[in-house]
């Protein structure tokens, strides 16, 4: 199901995200991130790397970008163990914990869905402009594309997942 | 092997991530060639600015070889210049000229191998030795100074018997033509040697050369050994010692010449005629 739901973020990233302007070419949101950013937490770490870069690797061949998206996964997948451990709630996560809006909440899904995309999209901006006097251009470019994934990503949440039912007593 | 294995296993995340950026930056390379030639132009000028140091510092710590060519060469060229002096002084009948060269002695080139200063009885060893061509009592230039003798050969070393050695004794003489004596050390301090056995009525002038007279077939005439420094009254009421400073740096050598006599056996065989009868009949 969840090899489902990224291969099918993946092919609207690739064929309809990807031809959007935002902010007339500012920003590039990367929502394929938001079923990889749905992988449980308590996930092998082998599971997000693998999950994150085969992620990267379809979309690479998918753009034709390849090597691009793969390089900027696996950083991610490097940096999203603490991205997590950063904000975990005092005792811990659950097993059953979720990285929704409706389980650890919007802030929580913000915040990580925001340095996550960052770390992503200012990888890809950066080894998209090889040349070090457009990396502040970059930079700032990553940094928008971050926002805008993080925000969209939240907003998808609340759109798409459904808000888990209430035990009765 | 197994732990080869075990190793790989327990790291096997960091392997895994490291293979997935190396298969990353390949391929990003390899289908991306205005990324890498960007990437290329970049780092070329960081790799190029690092090999230009490294270049820099190659050259800084190849200094001290090339110094030390140098210093083979120039020492070489005072050795030719002695000898060129000798012929030249030959060519035009100048009946001293013998005292100012070469002439007729064999030059080879060596290196001192270990040569404490300061030290009254350390003898130094040089490369080459026998296998060379050096054998027992052939004297030892450094820059055209007097440094010492041989004293034993082995194959490929040999053992100076250098001036600062209290066992050492050189003939020498103040200026080109004054009064001769032996020059020896007491072993105190390597800036003051002793010419002893001078007549107490010779001027002795501070300042003046002290060359090596030949009488000993080691050196040939001429050759500087140190500068006058004083004198002082001798024990023998008819001498005076002179204080005399060596001109060898002794610290610092490290090429040095080793001289042959080209006629030592002919002056033997003169000497001493019983030894070789058929040159006394002739």
């Amino acid at each position: 199901m969840i090899a489902a739901r990224i291969a099918l973020w993946i092919i609207l990233q690739a064929l309809i995200v990807n031809g959007l302007l935002f902010f007339g070419g500012a920003a590039a949101p990367q929502l394929h991130l938001f079923p990889l950013l749905l992988i449980p937490l308590q996930s092998n770490k082998f599971v997000w790397l693998g999950g994150l870069a085969t992620g990267g690797l379809a979309l690479d061949i998918a753009l034709g970008t390849y090597g691009l998206h793969l390089l900027a996964a696996t950083i991610l997948a490097i940096c999203l163990p603490v991205i997590h451990g950063a904000f975990a709630p005092r005792e811990g996560y659950e097993v059953s914990d979720m990285g929704t809006v409706f389980g650890l909440g919007p802030r929580w899904v913000l915040l990580t869905s925001f340095l996550a995309s960052w770390i992503y999209c200012t990888a890809v901006e950066l080894i998209s402009a090889s040349q070090f006097h457009l990396f502040g251009a970059a930079t700032l470019r990553g940094l928008i594309s971050a926002v805008t994934t993080a925000l969209m990503v939240v907003v998808l949440q609340f759109l798409l997942l459904r808000r888990p039912k209430r035990k009765r007593n | 092997m197994r732990n080869l294995v075990l190793l790989a296993i327990r790291n096997g995340y960091v392997l895994a991530v490291l293979a997935l950026l190396g298969i990353g930056f390949t391929m990003y390379f390899t289908h991306h060639g205005a990324g890498r030639s960007a990437f290329f132009r970049q780092t070329g000028s960081i790799a190029g600015q690092v090999q230009e140091r490294r270049a820099d510092w190659a050259v800084y710590m190849d200094l001290d070889e090339q110094n030390e060519r140098l210093v083979g060469e120039v020492s070489r060229l005072r050795i030719e210049l002695l000898s060129l002096q000798g012929r030249a002084g030959d060519a035009r009948g100048d009946r001293d000229s013998t005292r100012t060269g070469l002439y007729n002695w064999s030059v080879r080139s060596g290196k001192v191998v270990s040569g404490p200063v300061g030290s009254a009885r350390r003898l130094w060893l040089a490369k080459p030795g026998a296998d060379a061509g050096l054998r027992r009592g052939m004297g030892v230039l450094w820059n055209g100074y007097a440094l010492g003798v041989v004293q034993d050969v082995s194959d490929g070393f040999s053992r100076i018997l250098p001036l600062l050695h209290v066992e050492g004794g050189w003939s020498g003489r103040l200026g080109r033509d004054g009064a001769s004596g032996t020059l020896s050390w007491d072993g105190r301090s390597s800036d003051v040697m002793w010419l002893g056995g001078v007549p107490r009525h010779v001027e002795v002038v501070v300042g003046d050369t002290v060359f090596s007279t030949g009488f000993d077939g080691v050196f040939p005439t001429g050759i500087p050994m140190g500068v006058v420094e004083g004198w002082t009254g001798a024990d023998v009421p008819d001498f005076v010692d002179v204080d005399v400073r060596p001109l060898v740096a002794f610290d610092r050598v490290r090429f040095v010449h080793f001289l042959e006599d080209l006629r030592l056996e002919e002056q033997r065989d003169l000497m001493d005629p019983d030894a070789n009868p058929q040159t006394s009949a002739q």
